[in-house]
C-alpha cells in the first residue's frame, strides 16, 4: 500500500511502537519466570505451572493479560497519534494561526479546557504538544483538533 | 474559520479512528494470541519477538489507514476554511 503524502515521519512513530512492544514482551518473559520461580518455591510442580500460564494465554488473564493490554494500548496510541498528526500536519500551510477547539460533546481534561479557543502559530502548538500526541491530561484519546484561524 | 459545520465531521473522524483501533485490536491481537505457543516462546524467546515483528508488519497496513483518516479530515478542515474565506 503506498504511503500517503505526509510531512511527518510516520515510520519513526512505528519504530517507537515496535521498540515498545519488544520491551513489553521481554517484561512478560521476566514476569512469568518470576511467577514460575515463586510457585516452584511453594512446591507447585512444573506441569501445573505450565497449565496455569497456558490458561492465562487462552483467557487473556494474569501476566499475559497485562501483555495483551499493553499491546492494545500501543495499538490505540499508534492509530490515534498518527491520524491526529496527519490531520494537523495536512493543514499547517493554510494559515499563520490555528485555533485549538474541542469536540463539543466530549468530556474535557484540564489541559484541553485551558487550550480550547486559544490561537497560536502551528509551531507554537507543536511546541506545546498537538492534540492526540499524548501531552494533554486526556493523553492520546484527546478529542480536540486544530483549525485555521 | 467558523467551526459551525465542523462538529459532525470531527465526530465522524473520532468515531472512525476509534473503530479502526478496535478493528486492529480485535483482529491482530487475537491472531497474536492464537499464535502464541508458550512452550515454543519460552524455549526460544526470539520466536516471541518474531511474532511481534510479524504483528507489526500487518499493523503497518492499518497504520496507513489511520494516516488516510487524518488526511481526509484535514482536507475537510481545509475546504471549510477555504469556503469561509471565499
Amino acid at each position: 500500500m503506498p504511503t500517503p503524502n505526509t510531512t511527518f515521519d510516520a515510520n519513526e512513530l512505528l519504530t517507537q511502537l515496535e521498540d515498545k512492544l519488544h520491551l513489553e514482551l521481554d517484561d512478560y518473559f521476566d514476569k512469568i519466570r518470576q511467577r514460575a520461580t515463586d510457585l516452584i518455591s511453594q512446591g507447585v510442580n512444573q506441569e501445573e505451572i505450565r497449565k496455569v500460564l497456558i490458561k492465562d494465554i487462552a483467557n487473556g488473564t494474569g501476566e499475559f493479560g497485562q501483555l495483551k493490554g499493553s499491546i492494545g494500548s500501543v495499538i490505540d496510541k499508534g492509530i490515534y497519534q498518527v491520524s491526529n498528526l496527519a490531520s494537523d500536519e495536512s493543514i499547517k500551510e493554510l494559515s499563520n494561526k490555528f485555533k485549538w477547539i474541542w469536540e463539543p460533546g466530549a468530556e474535557h481534561c484540564d489541559t484541553c479546557t485551558e487550550r480550547n479557543g486559544q490561537v497560536k502559530t502551528y509551531d507554537e502548538w507543536m511546541g506545546l504538544g498537538l492534540p492526540g500526541t499524548g501531552i494533554t491530561d486526556c493523553t492520546i484519546y484527546c478529542k480536540c483538533t486544530l483549525v485555521p484561524a | 474559520m467558523s467551526t459551525t459545520g465542523l462538529k459532525d465531521y470531527h465526530q465522524s473522524f473520532i468515531d472512525d479512528t476509534k473503530e479502526l483501533s478496535q478493528q486492529v485490536k480485535d483482529k491482530l491481537l487475537e491472531q497474536l494470541v492464537s499464535s502464541f505457543d508458550l512452550d515454543e516462546v519460552l524455549e526460544n524467546p526470539a520466536i516471541g519477538h518474531d511474532l511481534i515483528t510479524e504483528f507489526l508488519d500487518q499493523f503497518k497496513n492499518y497504520y496507513q489507514e489511520a494516516i488516510k483518516l487524518g488526511l481526509t479530515f484535514g482536507d475537510i478542515k481545509a475546504k471549510l476554511f477555504t469556503d469561509a474565506n471565499s
